[in-house]
């Protein structure tokens, strides 16, 4: 070490040119000792070379100022976006309804920013509807990325892409066997390296439906025991991703907005045409009301539910009930619904029990109750 | 706790490097001591090693891959690749436009002029001039210099108080200050680690030294180096002289 400890010596300390030199910063941050410092100085009055950086570094002492820590409005992106496309239109447009899984991975990933490992490792608590029972599964929240991202690699995986499971073997491929499977394989805990991945596949699929799914987004994916469309699949994962970025908000307890209007409706949309097929599929297995059915011929009107959505991207719908190859029909209405958008998307995703989530009903109870039931039941870890 | 996080790679500032540092400042010591260094969650992982720590010295003549595709991608008019570019940069952009502008509405309206410029000159950006990160914290400063200027003869205009030279000392002023909030950003995390702990936390050299485990004498390389480094905010070009933009709205 070239410089002795102070305090040793009793006289002004007497320095070389190169260590007075290595010190100008120190010197300049006032992180030297007293005797070091007035060597420096001693020395500035007699070198011009080292009076000019020492004049330098001070004035840039001035410009070092605390890292601003400013959250970008969330909404800024779309209207970012949306004005440099009206400007010049896109000649590889992303596809309309792959806008929201657009802006909802976009939206958790500007969450995560700035998490330091505490935020990380916060727990969570995966909740869902398992055979109209509550059900729930504690991670953490790179567990909760973790299972975004394999369960996006469904979509992955129908687009020609990587599994982010690789060689991973899950037992069936449904979204929980997935998210198990890919848990079980991490040597621990996941970590905040899992957002890497995460980010690069739900922008690869953003780039590569807007170059394949062109259109139509008829492409089936597979989620195991069902297929959805692309485009339905890309809304679904959407969908999923604010649900769990609002589970991984109220870990860290972060405020989180529902999605901007045109994206919920979307969302909400996505929920109500799946209702029949899921009604039927409850009926199958003896779990909805033991009522009458009147089936009508493939197309024509059915009994049916009007489940309005208020609040921004609301709407109404017409649910048939006996069958989902009736049509809906307001002259078959034997019931109305009323909630909030995010409130049925809560509901949707088995976040509310369905008892509590109807704020206005009116008709037919168990067709009520069916529907309540049969939305929670579409929730899935 | 919520705090910026920063990034490694980069060069420095507008690249205009004040030549008494450059001499001083040797690009395989900075990778020597950034070569280790991973910060994760940053925006671009693996970027150091990617394109060198000094983008624009004329020594790694491959543009870094990101930087090229994604201006090939924006030139062929693909949206998703602007969707992509904002998620990049979008933070950095918003942050340096409000340093030098000091209101959020107007740094979100320069967070918009860039992209847009961006997305409708892509041609305008040249990947073997420049990594993409500093041609746009240079068009980013410039915009915003421009609102701010703009918006204060306005104000002039209309009798408000304050000459033309209080203007310009307080354009200078910004611009400098958003300059070095870049350089900060940007500089290697050894030198940026040194400085905070010198700077914020008031540690000596030594106690910063045992603080990162290295001798006095590599911190007080550090600190200097880092100060060296920061004081390159006050080069300013002169306005329009930047080869990295043209035509900037």
């Amino acid at each position: 070490m070239s410089v002795s400890p102070e305090g040793e010596s009793a006289g002004p300390l007497v320095l070389e040119h190169r260590v007075l030199k290595s010190l100008l910063g120190a010197w300049a941050l006032a992180a030297c000792g007293p005797a070091e410092a007035e060597a420096v100085e001693e020395h500035l009055g007699t070198c011009g070379p080292c009076a000019d950086e020492a004049l330098r570094l001070r004035e840039a002492v001035g410009l070092l100022q605390r890292p601003e820590s400013l959250d970008l409005d969330p909404g800024l992106r779309t209207r970012v976006l949306r004005s440099c496309l009206e400007r010049r239109p896109p000649r590889i447009p992303v596809p309309d309804w792959a806008a929201s899984y657009d802006a909802e991975t976009a939206r958790l990933d500007a969450l995560l920013q700035d998490f330091g490992d505490s935020e990380w490792h916060a727990p969570v608590r995966l909740r869902w509807y398992e055979s109209d029972e509550a059900s729930s599964r504690r991670t953490t929240v790179a567990g909760v990325i973790a299972h975004l991202l394999t369960v996006d690699g469904l979509v992955a995986v129908a687009l020609g892409l990587a599994d982010p499971l690789g060689t991973v073997a899950a037992a069936r491929r449904t979204p929980a066997d997935r998210t198990e499977a890919y848990w079980r394989a991490a040597h621990g805990p996941p970590t905040r390296s899992v957002r890497a991945p995460w980010r690069e596949q739900s922008h690869a699929l953003v780039r590569t439906v807007s170059f394949t799914g062109g259109g139509t987004g008829r492409l089936p994916v597979s989620y195991g025991d069902y297929e959805l469309p692309l485009r339905d699949a890309m809304l679904d994962r959407a969908f999923e991703c604010w649900v769990h970025a609002e589970d991984i908000a109220e870990a860290v307890d972060y405020p989180y907005e529902p999605p901007s209007g045109r994206h919920l409706h979307r969302m909400v949309d996505l929920a109500a045409r799946m209702l029949p097929a899921v009604l039927e599929h409850r009926r199958l297995h003896g779990l909805s009301s033991r009522v009458e059915r009147r089936l009508v011929a493939a197309g024509e009107p059915g009994r049916s539910l009007r489940l309005e959505i208020e609040g921004s991207g609301g709407g109404e719908w017409l649910i048939p009930l006996d069958s989902p190859a009736a049509k809906g029909s307001a002259e078959h209405e034997v019931a109305h619904v009323a909630l909030d958008g995010a409130e049925f998307c809560r509901l949707a995703a088995g976040h509310v029990p369905p008892r509590e989530a109807a704020a206005g009903q009116v008709g037919d109870r168990d067709a009520i109750r069916d529907v309540l039931f049969a939305a929670a039941s579409m929730s899935r870890m | 706790m919520r705090g910026r996080s920063f990034t490694i790679s980069g060069p420095i500032g507008g690249a205009h490097c004040h030549k008494g540092a450059c001499a001083l400042i040797r690009a395989d010591y900075i990778r020597e001591i950034t070569g280790h260094t991973t910060d994760p969650g940053t925006d671009q992982p693996g970027r150091a090693e990617e394109q060198g720590v000094w983008g624009r010295m004329p020594k790694t003549d491959v543009p870094p891959r990101w930087d090229r595709k994604m201006q090939q991608r924006l030139a062929r008019g693909e949206a998703a690749a602007l969707g992509e570019l904002y998620d990049r940069f979008a933070s950095l952009v918003h942050g340096l436009a409000h340093l030098v502008v000091g209101d959020e509405r107007a740094a979100d309206a320069v967070t918009r002029d860039v992209f847009a410029h961006v997305w409708e000159h892509p041609e305008s950006y040249d990947p073997r001039q420049e990594p993409l990160r500093t041609w746009l914290a240079t068009l980013t400063n410039r915009l915003a210099v421009q609102r701010l200027r703009s918006a204060g003869t306005a104000a002039l205009a209309r009798g408000g108080p304050g000459t033309a030279e209080d203007l310009e000392r307080k354009v200078r002023h910004a611009s400098v200050a958003a300059r070095a909030d870049y350089i900060v950003q940007s500089m290697p995390a050894p030198l940026r680690a040194a400085l905070e702990l010198a700077y914020f936390q008031r540690r000596d050299y030594r106690q910063t030294a045992a603080d990162l485990g290295v001798t006095d004498d590599e911190a007080r390389r550090r600190l200097r180096l880092g100060l060296q480094l920061l004081a390159t905010a006050h080069d300013t070009e002169a306005p329009g002289t930047s080869p990295g933009i043209g035509g900037a709205a």
